[in-house]
């Protein structure tokens, strides 16, 4: 099967299960660093789904397909129909493949085999070029509790942990300042729970991605093993799409709700079928391992990169600061107040859930990761 | 220490939400916040009545008109016309969900500093009608609430110490400008974060005022709201900072309450984040110039 001939998702999984099956090789650490694909003797690359979260219900085109062309015109993707109404075939010029699996609604699968490094580029090409896509994203709290929620085998997970961004670099830092380790273990989830029991890293087990297996429930042979990454990317090999796709389902499902909670719970305005304000203000207790919490405010506001938000914060009492800020992947705005015990977010009904999680996800990487846990759950 | 008329109605929607160290009075009462600075009609169609909230209970059919009052003058035009406004009329002139109108109470509740209460009470004594005055950690009633379960939550409410009032409602017509400028300027680079274009005060004001927006709107055939004034407040910033340190940046269409934006911010990383940075500079800026004193502004650096 050639990706030119897939015209059902049928016919995609079939042909991403030939891939999974090809790509699929004695695993050894030395052949996998990181997330890098560890292409084998086969050449073939693993199967890659990128989680999206679609808003193109409120950006300038309503349909799927229009929103995709008109993005797609911008990167050099062409953007075709299939058989199948809700998945739409992406060739790009460099010659590239991928689909786009709009039948969960908001959220999008994007697949692919090609390489991951083109590919990652393309996915934040096209979330960049939007502000209407974003990636799905899993914080380190939610990507900690995937196996057991799922139902599946932890085989092996990585820590991204980095204080520094948020940290005046002429302080020194009481603790940890960053860690970064992925490990391969026989025993994974022990290995987990031992580096929180014993604080090897105070308030820093910030988990960057998990790799699981999964099997098929009727007792059959087939399984996937599949890595999930904080930004919504998974890499997947084994001998079953069909267990690939009931995994990301799940996960879909799962951060679909949180997402939805998080909107009808504290979103705040006019609830019609209640007339009446409706929502609560989001408060989150944090305790914050960087000394200067004027000079972490400054930095979250400045449009960079962990939190990509700009703002103007301003000082309202001592040790209390306030920012209008503005989610740089979305042009939405929210309010924060930052005090040294808790942060707490106005979000305006309407306002995408994703702002919240994201916000979560940079305060548990670059703060402390046991931030915000009670409300991912 | 007193508080103005802003921070009091933020502290009466305190009472609606679960704010972190404010007693959420309304909510736990049972009440739902259904207007915010609406017109409400009299039963002669021809007068009309301003309250700045109204709240309603409906399991135990109640409805509040709370009217803040940052001094302690009380109208007593506006207080007559309060009382004036039936159940019946809250339903068949502003649409509110009243089931049964005959049972239905409405009472009047002033909300006040702590110092101006016993003048203001002295001044607005009647059946359903009472004053709370607040003093920034709890709330004093004078007179007498139909609803006995409100009365109690609000003479047991107390703030924690230390907590500030949040800015539910960000602003208001008589907010001064800067105060109104910090919470425009982050709304036009959220819109040129979405693709720029053009957009007008109300567009702006649905963004800032996106809680209180739905119940800011008329409450019925030929009622007004607050929403006039704030929009010609927004406009009249939105041209101020135009014609200084927005100017290459916004453009008004031509006799059109309309502005528009003459650049856009570009997709390439860098030269995104270059002219973010540019945004950031240039609008504590206009707010220096517009009167915000230096220490409320963190430093900008460029990380």
């Amino acid at each position: 099967m050639t990706p030119a001939s897939i015209q059902t998702r049928r016919d995609l999984a079939r042909f991403l299960q030939a891939q999974m099956v090809a790509s699929r090789l004695p695993w050894t650490p030395a052949a996998s660093p990181d997330e890098d694909e560890g292409e084998g003797a086969s050449g073939r690359t693993q199967v890659k789904t990128y989680l999206l979260e679609a808003h193109a219900h409120e950006g300038p085109t309503a349909e799927p397909l229009e929103f995709l062309r008109s993005i797609g015109s911008l990167l050099g993707l062409t953007v075709s129909e299939t058989k199948d109404g809700d998945l739409f075939r992406l060739e790009h010029s460099n010659g590239d493949d991928f689909w786009c699996d709009t039948s969960m609604g908001r959220f999008w699968r994007l697949y692919t085999t090609a390489d991951v490094e083109r590919t990652d580029r393309l996915r934040d090409e096209l979330v960049a070029a939007s502000p209407w896509l974003d990636n799905v994203w899993l914080p380190p709290s939610v990507l900690e509790n995937l196996p057991q929620q799922t139902r599946t085998e932890l085989q092996t997970f990585s820590l991204s942990h980095d204080r520094r961004p948020l940290h005046r670099a002429d302080t020194p830092m009481p603790d940890v300042d960053y860690v970064s380790m992925r490990v391969w273990a026989s025993r994974a989830a022990e290995t987990l729970a031992k580096l929180r029991r014993h604080e090897v890293f105070p308030r820093a087990v910030s988990i960057r991605s998990v790799r699981v297996r999964a099997d098929a429930d009727s007792g059959s042979e087939e399984f996937c093993v599949s890595e999930y990454f904080h930004h919504g990317k998974v890499t997947t090999t084994g001998n079953s799409f069909d267990v690939h796709t009931q995994l990301v389902v799940q996960v879909v499902t799962f951060y679909r709700a949180l997402v939805e909670r998080i909107e009808s719970v504290f979103g705040l305005g006019y609830g019609s079928d209640r007339q009446g304000l409706i929502g609560n203000p989001i408060h989150i207790p944090v305790e914050w391992t960087s000394g200067d919490i004027e000079y972490a405010v400054s930095r979250m506001f400045s449009a960079a990169h962990p939190f990509r938000l700009w703002g103007l914060p301003e000082k309202v009492a001592d040790s209390h600061y306030r920012a209008r800020a503005v989610d740089l992947h979305v042009g939405q705005t929210f309010t924060v107040d930052v005090t040294p015990s808790y942060v707490t977010i106005h979000l305006p009904r309407g306002t995408c859930g994703n702002t919240v999680i994201r916000f979560l996800a940079a305060l548990q990487f670059h703060v402390n990761s046991e931030t915000g846990k009670t409300l991912l759950q | 220490m007193p508080v103005t008329h802003l921070e009091l109605l933020n502290v009466v929607l305190t009472w609606r939400f679960k704010e972190p160290g404010w007693p959420a009075v309304l909510d736990e009462a049972g009440y739902l916040v259904s207007a915010v600075g609406a017109e409400f009609m009299l039963p002669d169609r021809r007068r009309k009545v301003v309250p700045d909230v109204c709240a309603t209970c409906p399991p135990r059919g109640i409805t509040t008109f709370i009217e803040v009052k940052s001094g302690h003058n009380a109208e007593d035009e506006q207080l007559e016309r309060m009382l004036e406004i039936s159940p019946s009329d809250l339903r068949d002139l502003s649409f509110l969900s009243i089931p049964r109108p005959d049972s239905h109470k409405v009472q009047i509740l002033y909300v006040c500093n702590s110092s101006d209460l016993d003048a203001l009470a002295a001044q607005v004594q009647g059946p359903r009608v009472a004053v709370a005055g607040f003093d920034g950690e709890r709330w004093k009633v004078a007179g007498d609430l139909v609803d006995s379960i409100l009365g109690r939550k609000l003479r047991n409410a107390k703030v924690e110490l230390g907590t500030d009032i949040p800015p539910l409602i960000p602003f208001d017509r008589d907010s001064p400008k800067t105060q109104i400028a910090r919470w425009v300027v982050p709304e036009l680079v959220g819109l040129l974060m979405q693709g720029g274009g053009a957009f007008s005060a109300d567009g702006i004001l649905e963004r800032t005022h996106k809680l209180v927006l739905d119940v800011m709107r008329p409450t019925g055939p030929g009622s007004k709201s607050e929403l006039a004034p704030l929009r010609r407040r927004v406009a009249e910033v939105l041209n101020d900072l135009m014609t200084n340190e927005f100017s290459a940046w916004l453009e008004r269409s031509s006799n059109e309450p309309r502005w528009h934006f003459m650049r856009n911010i570009p997709h390439e990383p860098a030269g995104r984040i270059r002219e973010l940075r540019l945004l950031s500079r240039l609008s504590q800026r206009a707010l220096r110039r517009l009167g915000e004193p230096p220490e409320k502004q963190l430093r900008l650096f460029d990380f």
